[in-house]
């Protein structure tokens, strides 16, 4: 993957996964991996984080005999979502301009 | 390596790293990991996991921007291992320079928008954009007269005025300019002189003159290039503050009314204080090993070259009214980031009662 990925990113989808319905850590590593070339250390702090500031809520749930950690996104995650949704898209059409280039509004080199 | 020895390998790691907490916190995700993965792929995820040390820093480190994949991941070269994201990547490299003027026309908008949306900035911002100052068109300076050259060296500077727009930049030789419109008719003076290598500038006036837009002053002072402040004390009720290039040890910077930037140079200083009842802060460059920035009303800019993993921070805008963004997102009214101590960490804190804060590391 040639592009950084950076943190706003990395919460945005995480969010959006879990907007989805709540799942466990394995589950959304695995989801977010499908997509984004992550680290296996890198989605430990993300969630921590967005714990510490309400985005999430963590529960746990009997399977198997052990207790396996769901997470859940709380009102304000889903806030933060729509605000990220928002701004990704001005951020997106902003990259969009720049990196693809936009001939038909501004001409041929 | 089998997975009880992997783990205890990852808490030996974690331990300088995180309190106890945190880490059985840490260990308990990655069991998890590890169960949900079973025991028939112990050693895939053993794999996967890689390095318990490395885990251990990139885990405890916190939210960081993710560090491209070092070797053993896909060979962005190899077209075999190309995804999606790397076709459209060639196929925009075969157009480009036909491409290349419409980009550099998208640049230029977005440069311009971004250079309005932060005027003070000394680059694009990261992520984001950034919010729009909450007090527009400030700091302004118009010093028209000749400095007047100081003879006698200076190493710490005192202002203290009832209106002046004080500015303090870096220069070849040492000098002041000192200006006042209406000052006379209004029985306004600004003086100065050195003292014990302390360079003092004074301005009083009856208090009834003391109005907004009725008397205007400015002091500029020109710090030689190569000299590292010890003091800098900049009081004034009325005036904005400009602090550019200069390198200090302590600085501690108020207004009654106006704005309050600093562009600081050379090393890290002791302590910074920027402070102003109405009006926005700015900072950038070296921080302190305490920042702090106070506004009653107005925004809090500050772009520290600390780095992120190293810099304790307590910020909080406007009770509940205004956001924090650290790095450009937005972490609602307040935030607040304890590193430990014992890293000769960085503290910055910074509070407006109506404002916003943002909040961008260099690294």
């Amino acid at each position: 993957m040639a592009f950084a990925i950076g943190t706003p990113m990395l919460d945005g989808c995480v969010l959006a996964v879990l907007a989805q319905g709540d799942t466990y850590g394995y589950i959304l590593t695995q989801q977010i991996r499908q997509v984004l070339d992550l680290s296996e250390s890198t989605l430990y702090p993300v969630l921590r984080r967005l714990l510490a500031e309400g985005c999430l809520a963590a529960y746990d749930q009997a399977y198997q005999g052990r207790n396996r950690r769901y997470y859940t996104i709380t009102d304000v995650g889903r806030r933060r979502l729509e605000q990220y949704r928002t701004e990704w898209k001005a951020y997106r059409d902003g990259l969009d301009c720049l990196l693809l280039g936009e001939e038909e509004s501004h001409g041929q080199a | 390596m089998d997975r009880r020895e992997y783990l205890q390998a990852l808490d030996r790691a974690l331990h300088p790293l995180t309190p106890r907490r945190e880490r059985e916190d840490i260990l308990r995700y990655y069991e998890e990991y590890f169960d949900e993965a079973g025991p028939e792929r112990e050693e895939d995820v053993i794999a996967l996991l890689g390095d318990p040390a490395e885990l251990a820093r990139g885990t405890a480190q916190g939210a960081k921007p993710y560090p491209l994949p070092e070797e053993g991941g896909p060979d962005p070269d190899d077209p075999a291992e190309r995804g999606p994201s790397a076709k459209k990547l060639a196929r925009w490299t075969k157009k480009r320079w036909r491409r290349l003027a419409a980009g550099c026309m998208c640049l230029l908008a977005i440069a311009a928008l971004a250079a309005a949306l932060w005027p003070r900035g000394d680059g694009l911002p990261r992520g984001f954009p950034p919010m729009e100052p909450l007090i527009p068109g400030d700091i302004t300076f118009a010093v028209t007269t000749d400095p007047i050259h100081l003879e006698a060296a200076f190493t710490s500077i005192r202002v203290e005025t009832d209106v002046a727009n004080v500015r303090v930049k870096r220069g070849d030789t040492s000098g002041i300019a000192l200006q006042w419109l209406y000052g006379p008719a209004l029985g306004y003076n600004l003086s100065y002189g050195v003292e014990n290598g302390v360079l003092y500038i004074a301005g009083g006036a009856p208090e009834k003159t003391i109005s907004v837009g009725t008397l205007d002053a400015w002091v500029e002072i020109t710090v030689p290039r190569d000299t590292t402040l010890e003091q800098v004390a900049i009081n004034t009720k009325i005036g904005d503050i400009e602090i550019s290039g200069v390198s200090f040890q302590t600085l501690a910077a108020h207004t009654g009314n106006g704005s309050v930037s600093l562009h600081a140079s050379g090393q890290t200083a002791e302590s910074i204080s920027l402070s102003t009842e109405l009006g926005n802060i700015y900072q950038s460059g070296p921080a302190a090993w305490k920042l702090r920035a106070e506004t009653g009303t107005g925004d809090i800019f500050l772009r520290p070259s600390c780095a992120e993993r190293t810099c304790s921070y307590e910020l909080s805008a406007g009770g509940n009214a205004g956001t924090v963004r650290v790095n450009g997102i937005p972490q609602g009214s307040r935030a607040a980031d304890q590193k430990p101590a014992n890293r000769g960490s960085d503290v910055i804190t910074a509070s407006t009662k109506k404002g916003n804060i943002a909040l961008e590391f260099a690294t």
